[in-house]
């Protein structure tokens, strides 16, 4: 029985505060994301008000008036190559969260109710606006995008409120929790045995209701750890083959096996042992299993540190085929120490692709 | 029932009381142990990474192939002078120190620099600079030379123009010798009086654009000389040997009193430095820096938008003038890999270069913005490495508590040191050598 109460109890306060999760307009929640369309193109949308709640990500609906910092990341890469037009209006719909495109198209003079506008404007990296909203109440954002080839436009609506949230379903829900409590209470014969006891031995609720709570408290405790922990977990499981393939592969010599198993790598830095901070060159060595070099193949190298999710501080190029199976690598570069992997991708003259994953510690 | 209430309170009251003092004791306990039982000796993996931050380990400074008279002394010299020349600039009230105040370790004290109008970003230290690839915080520019130049056409900052620079050249006895004796010979050009100091900057920009190729090219080429000038200044400013060098050396030379030269808090410090708190990734090497870029999630400073930083930049790198592989650059493409292989991608989005953390006392307020007033906000603030408002934020919550923060921060104030060399290259030289 307590479990289906705390079952309840925690199904309620999830719909009591996980508003963020419902979607408007145009604006679909995507595991974390907000995820903004418009038309075909999709980005990742948020806003923030560092001066009164620092770096936390709001969706669209805002606690407070203020400066408001409106961010769009591309999902979509081609969204940095087209004018993107942003426009923040009063919402004379009348139709709150319910207002759609058709609706704002019906406003005759959009430029009367508008509260920011930025004209069209082409942001190669990520779109970002700054709105200081002098009041509170229900605005509508909409978000123009024209077409890469075309004279096409797309629209994306989202209302939004800013200000301190309506009450909205909360008071009733709470009614329901308490309610819920209060039957179980009842039916349950917690409150009959209650006054039995106190009857009996005149020891009082506190140190039995207390033991309650910290039970309680204990089980939410232990849920969240649980999460982390298997997260960690599936980390971890993603992690060990890369180690195992690391092992595997620096067994005993320089040497990296490719995908397939057919091609061996080796090479050679010009600077020894691998420098920290400074740009070298390497000469690389392709060879078959049997000793045979791979001459001519095309050669591209990408590269970073899987721990840390970044790439190489450079682009390295393989700029002359030497002969021999042997390639000059240009533009090599660590900026930290750690463990790094490189993928060195090989298309040899038959068109034959491969892939030799070289991982490095510093 | 009041019976009742008194016989709880009674109770209650003493096993808090209990409680309390069991408490306190274990605390005390605690502090003694932590105060008392010396940390474990460092493992040889520790000593390897405390070694690599050793200034000794510096390497020698690296060549700058686009520029023939880097390391030459007299245009060494010749820069200091040029660097607290407030002639250099359109309301001659405005000189390179003017931000970079050779008391402050080369920073001006402000969030944002402020000389004849305002700057975007904080005045970053000089000390060390010349090792770094790229110059700016967004790393804008590849050379010191061609850093230096930026500042003086900018009309928030020295608000010059290259014209009235080679006039002042050409004017200045000394500095005309000087020029001559480098560059082999002054190149003499004959512009119209509208350079002057009384012209407005719109007459410039006129008188420049009726300029014939040529004349600009030469105007050009004095501008870029001046550049590589204050380049050699600035290569000469370097950190000197800080406590911490001391107790590296004399960790090297296991020597006993080793113990003495850093406190207890300021071993632990380095602990945290090269191990959980992670600092040593990107503060790597003698200069405490990679000079590489790095979203770190930073706020923006109230009103303004997140900063894009270094991918805002890639584009006008390739396309600057002044850039290693331009024509006014004295290296050959082989020398310009920097440049030629530097990195593109999203995962530059927001990011800045990392600063050198020898200059740390007194450079307050911290970060490209002036964000942090303090280096304990700094520290909170990788404490908790929260999200990015754009990009991604590289750094992870590092879980320390207070004490270890306060630990960190002091071992980070035994980096500091006077700048190497004396005041030889601090101060103003003297108005007799203009006269020399």
């Amino acid at each position: 029985m307590k479990v289906i109460q705390t079952v309840i109890f925690v199904c309620l306060v999830q719909a009591l505060f996980c508003t963020e999760l419902q979607a408007h307009g145009s604006i679909t929640a995507e595991g974390d994301l907000c995820v903004l369309r418009i038309g075909f193109y999709t980005a990742h949308f948020k806003v923030f008000q560092p001066d009164t709640s620092q770096e936390k990500e709001f969706c669209e609906d805002l606690p407070a008036a203020g400066s408001s910092i409106f961010v769009m990341e591309y999902l979509h890469q081609s969204l940095g190559a087209v004018p993107i037009e942003f426009r923040i209006i009063h919402d004379t719909t009348g139709l709150g969260r319910f207002a759609r495109l058709e609706d704002i198209e019906k406003i005759s003079d959009l430029d009367a109710v508008t509260v920011f506008h930025q004209p069209p404007v082409i942001e190669s990296q990520v779109f970002s606006v700054l709105h200081d909203f002098a009041e509170e109440g229900d605005f509508v954002g909409i978000v123009t995008v024209k077409h890469p080839d075309t004279e096409q436009h797309y629209s994306a609506v989202f209302p939004f409120h800013v200000g301190a949230k309506a009450w909205g379903y909360l008071p009733l829900l709470a009614v329901i929790a308490i309610l819920s409590h209060v039957g179980y209470l009842f039916f349950s014969g917690a409150f009959r045995r209650f006054r039995r006891v106190q009857r009996a031995n005149n020891h009082p609720l506190h140190y039995k209701s207390w033991l309650n709570k910290a039970s309680l408290n204990k089980s939410r405790l232990n849920n969240s750890a649980r999460k982390k922990s298997l997260l960690k977990q599936v980390r971890f499981l993603m992690f060990v083959p890369a180690l195992l393939l690391t092992f595997a592969a620096n067994a005993d010599s320089p040497n990296w096996l490719s995908e397939s198993g057919n091609i061996k790598l080796s090479f050679s830095s010009a600077v020894e042992p691998l420098p920290l901070n400074r740009i070298h060159e390497w000469t690389l060595h392709l060879e078959t299993l049997s000793g045979v070099p791979i001459e001519n193949a095309k050669v591209y190298i990408k590269g970073g540190m899987p721990a840390h999710n970044h790439g190489l501080p450079t682009d390295p190029v393989v700029t002359q085929y030497l002969g021999n199976g042997n390639y000059r690598v240009e533009g090599v570069r660590f900026h930290m120490q750690g463990d790094w992997v490189l993928e060195v991708s090989i298309t040899d003259g038959n068109n034959q692709h491969d892939t030799v994953l070289v991982s490095l510690t510093l | 029932m009041k019976h009742l209430l008194q016989h709880v309170g009674s109770v209650w009251i003493s096993r808090i009381l209990v409680l309390t003092m069991l408490a306190t004791l274990g605390y005390g306990v605690f502090w003694w142990r932590q105060q008392t039982v010396e940390a474990a000796p460092w493992t040889a993996t520790e000593r390897t990474l405390i070694e690599s931050l050793w200034l000794e380990q510096l390497p020698p400074l690296p060549n700058d192939p686009g520029n023939a008279i880097a390391d030459n002394l007299r245009a060494a010299n010749f820069g200091q002078m040029l660097f607290f020349d407030t002639r250099l600039s359109g309301n001659g009230e405005v000189s390179c120190a003017t931000c970079h105040q050779p008391d402050r370790r080369f920073t001006d004290g402000l969030p944002t620099a402020k000389a004849i109008g305002n700057s975007r970003r904080n005045t970053p230290s000089l000390v060390g600079v010349a090792y770094s690839p790229w110059l700016y915080w967004d790393g804008r520019k590849d050379s010191l030379w061609s850093q230096a130049l930026a500042p003086l056409e900018d009309p928030a900052e020295h608000g010059g123009h290259r014209m009235r620079f080679a006039q002042l050249l050409q004017d200045d006895q000394f500095y005309r010798n000087e020029y001559h004796a480098l560059f082999n010979g002054w190149p003499e050009f004959h512009v119209v009086d509208s350079i002057s100091a009384k012209a407005a900057p719109d007459d410039w920009d006129a008188t420049w654009k009726n300029l014939p190729h040529e004349d600009q090219q030469l105007i050009a080429a004095i501008f870029v000389n001046l550049g590589k000038v204050l380049e050699a200044y600035e290569r000469r400013l370097m950190p000197s040997s800080s406590r911490f060098d001391s107790y590296v050396a004399a960790l090297a030379e296991n020597e006993p009193t080793a113990e003495t030269i850093l406190s207890k808090d300021e071993r632990a410090g380095l602990r945290l430095f090269i191990g959980d708190a992670r600092c040593i990734q990107c503060h790597n090497g003698p200069l405490f820096t990679n000079n590489e870029f790095h979203n770190t999630g930073l706020l923006p400073p109230s009103g303004s938008l997140p900063d894009e930083g270094r991918s805002q930049v890639l584009e006008a790198l390739t396309t600057d003038v002044f850039n290693c592989l331009g024509d006014f650059s004295d290296a050959t493409e082989e020398q310009c890999s920097e440049l030629i292989y530097m990195r593109k991608g999203p995962e530059l989005l927001g990011a800045m270069r990392t600063p050198s953390l020898r200059n740390l006392a007194g450079t307050e307020p911290y970060m490209h913005k002036g964000q942090m007033q303090t280096l304990s906000a700094v520290l909170e603030h990788y404490n908790r490495a929260p999200l990015a408002l754009i990009g991604h934020n590289e750094a992870q919550p590092l879980g320390l508590n207070n004490r270890q923060l306060h630990q960190l921060q002091a071992f980070l104030l035994s980096l500091d040191a006077p700048i190497a060399g004396g005041d030889k290259w601090l101060r103003k030289p003297s108005a007799s050598l203009t006269e020399n």
